[in-house]
């Protein structure tokens, strides 16, 4: 009887502990300082400048040794296609697609090449409980799959939908995505292979710090051209790649409702009471279903002590 | 008769001398009739630029910005360069960078660390200034419609197994 009692305060105690920690230990969120990457390198997108030529996409085929598209690199139809009413998407036989957009109030099209942006503060990196991604000090976001369990938690954190899975090889998970040439090119300071292809120079590589001083050279020196953003300087604590536009940027189907905090941020109360939920609730329910079963099992116990006695 | 020639001393030579100062940068040196632009011949063909033609078109500034000695038609140039003489070398190459690696558009300098940080390299200089202008005044804009693919060109873009246009 004793022993009963003691069982039942140790979960009663234990109930009492994780509530109380569910419910007073939140750590209030503190400002989150990014990190600086002093010597991060990266892109200036000026979508002034693009003409769509798809130059980057072939570039980009060639370096990664992708498989040959359906459709030759010239072949402008692409712009119209849609998969379920969205426009292209990098997937894992493009790390980068150009997309057209018609803004409002102006004659021509604008294009948008699609990529990663390799932020400052990845949310694919937070989200990634095996650490398969590592932010460089050169700034990219690159990703290991011989770690990588195929949770697909990335794909669902990353503010501009980048990271893709390879379903065709499901049992062997490797997420595919733009790796800015790490391997190949950045490592050696070299621009990545899309940079070096673009005619117009729509795509400008450098530090990143030099990148955003140039931004805002243009958009001081041709007034009226550009709108005054420099998208990716702030957005979700900043990001490798930056944009220039001379239309708001939602008109190029940017997301402009990105907060300038890192998505780390908004997520670190939440996870940090995941691994204390993988702890406690173990032990929890296994007590709750002990203090369930007890009568059942105390009465098996009591057939067999009775029929051992009648025996 | 009298009357004819203070006119024409008057109004005349003032005028003359300004025509020729305005066009002595341009009319002394050696203009080339045509420009074949081969610097990068890799996936597509050279290019030849009918430079004649261009220079009997528009402004030398319209392509060369100050160097030619003519006035800038920037203005944001023009705060520095509104007197700048004719340089020796007026060829796109002599300022713009054929190597398109890393750090091209980085400050290189002193000097040019004030104003220009933003220097694109050949590749983008050529068709920045070309497609800017055939797009506002009708000329070819299409990618092939200037330049012919090598067949390294052709591979690069998935067109070898589709038939050849020309």
């Amino acid at each position: 009887m004793a022993e009963n009692t003691s069982r039942r305060t140790i979960l009663k105690s234990s109930l009492a502990a994780t509530m109380a920690t569910l419910f007073f230990h939140v750590k209030p969120g503190t400002a989150h300082q990014v990190k600086k990457y002093p010597d991060s390198l990266g892109v200036l997108v000026d979508l002034t400048r693009c003409v769509g030529c798809r130059s980057c996409e072939a570039a980009c085929n060639a370096e990664q040794g992708l498989p040959k598209p359906d459709k030759p690199f010239t072949d402008d139809s692409v712009f119209a296609q849609r998969h379920h009413g969205q426009k292209r998407r990098t997937d894992e036989t493009c790390y980068t697609v150009v997309n057209r957009y018609n803004p409002p109030g102006i004659e021509h099209p604008l294009y948008r090449k699609v990529q990663c942006n390799h932020c400052q503060e990845p949310a694919c990196l937070s989200s990634c409980f095996v650490n398969a991604y590592t932010k460089t000090p050169e700034g990219a976001v690159i990703y290991n799959p011989d770690v990588c369990v195929g949770c697909r938690t990335c794909m669902v954190a990353c503010p501009f939908y980048i990271p893709t899975f390879k379903y065709s090889s499901a049992f062997a998970p490797r997420i595919l995505k733009c790796v800015f040439c790490y391997e190949t090119r950045l490592k050696k300071g070299q621009p990545p292979a899309c940079v070096e292809a673009c005619p117009q120079q729509a795509l400008t590589f450098g530090k990143r710090d030099n990148l955003i001083k140039i931004g805002r050279r243009r958009i001081d020196e041709k007034k009226g051209r550009y709108v005054h953003h420099i998208y990716g300087e702030y957005e979700v604590g900043g990001t490798s790649w930056l944009y220039l536009s001379s239309v708001p940027f939602e008109e190029v189907g940017m997301n402009t409702d990105l907060p300038h905090q890192p998505i780390l941020d908004s997520v670190k109360n939440f996870l940090g009471i995941v691994p204390m939920v993988l702890t406690i609730w173990p032990a929890l329910f296994a007590g709750f279903h002990l203090l369930a079963s007890r009568k059942e099992y105390a009465g098996s116990t009591q057939d067999y002590h009775d029929k051992e006695e009648s025996q | 008769m009298k009357l004819w020639s203070t006119y024409i001393l008057i109004f005349g030579l003032p005028l003359w001398t300004m025509v020729s100062s305005a066009y002595a940068g341009a009319i002394d040196v050696d203009i080339p009739e045509n420009i074949f632009i081969d610097y990068m011949v890799e996936l597509y063909e050279g290019v030849t630029l009918d430079h004649a033609m261009h220079a009997d078109l528009f402004d030398c500034g319209s392509c060369h910005h100050h160097t030619t000695g003519a006035r800038s038609l920037n203005d944001f140039c023009a705060h520095c360069h509104a007197d700048s003489p004719a340089s020796d070398d007026v060829s796109c190459s002599s300022c713009h960078e054929k190597n398109t690696g890393a750090f091209h558009c980085l400050p290189a300098g002193e000097t040019a660390s004030v104003y220009h940080i933003d220097k694109p390299g050949l590749k983008g200089a050529l068709h920045l200034q070309c497609l800017g202008c055939h797009r506002d005044e009708g000329g070819p804009t299409g990618c092939q419609e200037c330049h012919a693919f090598t067949s390294k060109g052709r591979k690069r873009f998935a067109l070898e197994d589709l038939p050849r246009k020309n």
